[in-house]
């Protein structure tokens, strides 16, 4: 998207479940961030604090605490049952960006280690996912 | 309670949108990649400002009907990533510019991961989305249905493309009645590499949709691959049928 436009689908994800529940007080934010999304963690946090602050002042929406929780990519092929955690750093720039904004490239990119194939699942570290808990309701 | 954050961004990207057409056909080599690409430069042709997004994600090639060299573009991150302008009033996406045209080995699971990442990070400014499906009714079609259903479930108009075989013809009647079931209203049914339409009045009329056009066999198509200025000028008289028809909607 990407920092910028992914801080500001996770603030319009928490505004949409602050009205949902009817609160203006998210007590707690957990921001997972798989490695493969290949997020510059200082502009999407600075991104996310500029936003949260608008979200409170026209909104009246209030984050109390949130935290950013890394997450390894780890791969298990369908062939051969192998998993494996790929060595990311290790890989070229060109494939790194590809893999920044759509993850799944990484299978035109990279195969098992250890039968060749194709065919594996990412079981970690792919995906951006947001876990909220509630304040009290107004 | 987990979210999944894509759907917001995906809502707010649709949204701006007057019309999606999804281009489908259970059947493979029926041509709809051809006619997405036709479709797509005849409307701009027209003064429309059209999007064309190849979601045929393991095997994309609108790239290479339209002489789009992936190697050499870099997209531009704006508020997510703008399409690349291939000509003025046609924007394009494709999953071929993240694999540099590699072949993307994934299973399911993967594809609706990337279809929703390509939504989610695609920043349109067009008022037509013209969408290339692959064959069948699977993920891709099932995903983007799906995504378009929670924006407006009108603003999806599906053209079904069929050949003159029975093969095509058999599908594309099945193809009607599970369209319905699923509550959208199709734009209409366009015949590629037909000499008439004649042979699917009947059910035309049966099924209450409309023959949109029909597009003859082109000769030299394979020598006019890369070349959009070709191909738009082969597409331009059979495609005012389903333009007007695009125009009667957008311009409602």
């Amino acid at each position: 998207m990407h920092e910028w436009a992914l801080a500001e689908a996770i603030v319009k994800l928490i505004e949409n479940s602050a009205v949902e529940n009817r609160t203006n007080r998210v007590d707690y934010v957990e921001i997972t961030l798989g490695e493969l999304q290949q997020v510059d963690e200082e502009i999407l946090l600075y991104a996310f604090n500029e936003l949260l602050t608008i979200l409170k002042n026209e909104k009246n929406i209030e984050v109390v605490k949130y935290q950013l929780v890394k997450e390894r990519a780890e791969f298990k092929c369908n062939r051969c049952s192998f998993i494996w955690s790929p060595d990311v750093s290790a890989m070229p720039a060109n494939e790194l960006e590809m893999i920044h904004f759509i993850p799944e490239t990484v299978h035109s990119f990279i195969s098992c280690p250890r039968c060749g194939s194709h065919d594996f699942e990412i079981i970690r570290g792919r995906d951006l996912s947001v876990r909220l808990t509630h304040g009290t309701k107004v | 309670m987990h979210r999944d954050y894509r759907l917001f961004a995906i809502h707010s990207r649709l949204s701006s949108l007057k019309l999606v057409v999804p281009i489908i056909s259970p059947k493979g080599g029926v041509g709809k990649s051809t006619v997405s690409a036709m479709l797509s430069l005849a409307l701009t042709d027209r003064g429309i400002s059209t999007g064309l997004l190849d979601l045929d994600i393991t095997n994309p090639a609108l790239h290479i009907i339209l002489g789009i060299n992936i190697h050499s573009i870099k997209l531009e991150e704006v508020k997510g990533i703008k399409p690349f302008r291939p000509l003025e009033g046609l924007e394009f996406m494709s999953i071929a510019f993240f694999t540099r045209g590699a072949i993307l080995p994934v299973r399911g699971s993967g594809i609706v991961n990337i279809v929703r990442d390509l939504l989610a990070i695609t920043n349109w400014n067009s008022t037509v989305l013209v969408v290339d499906t692959p064959p069948g009714f699977s993920d891709e079609v099932f995903e983007l249905l799906l995504l378009l259903h929670t924006v407006n479930p009108h603003v999806a108009k599906p053209l079904i493309i069929t050949g003159q075989s029975v093969l095509s013809f058999a599908s594309t009647k099945q193809l009607l009645n599970l369209i319905r079931r699923e509550r959208f209203e199709p734009l209409g049914v366009l015949c590629n590499m037909c000499s008439s339409a004649k042979f699917l009045q009947e059910t035309a009329e049966a099924y209450n949709v409309e023959i949109l056009g029909c597009v003859p066999f082109i000769q030299n198509f394979e020598e006019i691959i890369g070349d959009a200025k070709a191909i738009l000028k082969s597409a331009r008289p059979y495609f005012n049928g389903v333009i007007d028809k695009i125009l009667s909607i957008v311009k409602a």
